[in-house]
């Protein structure tokens, strides 16, 4: 296994080894490039129809890169305030955290500065691929911006397609560009399996947003999470509790 | 609050999550069966759970419930979601799965003019 740390390679060899890293990353990244076509695509629709310009979609493509938190924003627009923005983005971007700290670990060597200033390209895909990879490519962390730079570029690329187009689509390409955002999200909440907490927790949103929505209207947001949250922590503490 | 004042606070909390661990937990091990880590990953797929609802079906049916199952084209929508769900969980594949529930919530939208 070639590592950084087991490896001691001449400036010419590590300037070739990082742009052979860089480049897999990118080409590993082609699927979810495909995915992120879709996927952004619709959230240009989306925040063409809420009202934001196109120089607005695609900064917030660059600048938050989550497409829940995204979607999120576009949906309840000017209705949020700071503490409702923040309090969605820790708990859907929450795992942010712990992908940070396990690809800490992976970048040791690497600059500060330079992982600071790549942090932005962090999602679950290029965590998923960089960390899937690590310990099989000579220099993980010029993979990882392959990945990052690949996949964002397209996000920003699909937000302003997606946002231009959605002005001229037809009614019945209309409806099949709105479902891509929710299969995707479905698809991704579904790779739990079998693990069934996230599955039910999903599951439950899912069913609790009309129902909770109904007489809280846009603060169901924060009370179904919640609730959701704190019921399977007592299930937690309650099979816990039968083990012992 | 206006639309950048909404990106700047979404952005610059996105980013402060990211980078916080860099800073701050570089060096300390993270407990993944603490009650704050399951709690908020408990609590972040009931958000996605929303979230896939209000992107599927807005708060079309928050009055009418029983319309979920009414319309055809809600009827429609949530089918496509099970078959998204029993195929995800299956055969595992994110981009393939995404084709298989696009071609058939075309091509039943398609015949059944929903």
């Amino acid at each position: 296994m070639n590592t950084q740390a087991s490896t001691t390679p001449t400036a010419g060899t590590r300037r070739r080894n990082g742009r052979s890293s860089f480049t897999e990353g990118c080409v590993d990244s082609i699927p979810v490039c495909l995915t992120f076509m879709f996927l952004f695509f619709s959230i240009g629709a989306a925040c063409n129809e809420a009202g934001f310009t196109s120089l607005q979609a695609l900064t917030m493509t660059f600048t938050v890169h989550a497409a829940p938190l995204q979607v999120f924003v576009a949906q309840h627009g000017a209705s949020l305030t700071v503490m409702s923005i923040l309090f969605t983005t820790l708990v859907v971007n929450f795992r942010f955290l712990i992908m940070s700290s396990v690809l800490t670990e992976h970048f040791k060597g690497v600059p500060l500065w330079k992982v600071l200033l790549s942090a932005q390209l962090l999602s679950i895909s290029t965590f998923t691929l960089s960390n899937t990879k690590k310990g099989l490519i000579e220099n993980i962390y010029n993979y990882y911006l392959g990945c990052g730079v690949s996949t964002l570029l397209v996000a920003i690329f699909a937000t302003g397609l997606g946002f231009w187009v959605s002005g001229e689509q037809n009614p019945f390409l209309q409806s099949i560009i709105g479902v891509i955002l929710p299969i995707h999200f479905t698809v991704l909440a579904s790779l739990a399996w079998p693990r069934l907490k996230p599955m039910i927790a999903t599951g439950a949103g899912f069913a609790l947003t009309p129902i909770v929505g109904r007489y809280l209207h846009d603060y169901q947001i924060f009370v179904v999470p919640f609730l959701l949250g704190g019921a399977l922590l007592l299930w937690d503490e309650m099979v816990e509790r039968k083990a012992q | 609050m206006n639309n950048w004042t909404l990106i700047l606070v979404a952005s610059v909390a996105s980013y402060a999550l990211r980078a916080m661990p860099i800073l701050i937990f570089h060096k300390l091990p993270i407990a993944a069966d603490g009650l704050m880590y399951r709690f908020l990953n408990y609590a972040a797929f009931g958000v996605m759970g929303g979230i896939i609802y209000s992107a599927l079906l807005g708060d079309t049916y928050y009055d009418h419930w029983a319309g979920h199952f009414q319309s055809p084209d809600s009827l429609l929508k949530l089918s496509t979601l099970c078959l998204a769900v029993i195929i995800a969980a299956r055969w595992r594949g994110v981009f393939k799965t995404l084709f298989i529930c696009l071609g058939y919530f075309t091509a039943m939208t398609f015949f059944l003019g929903a």
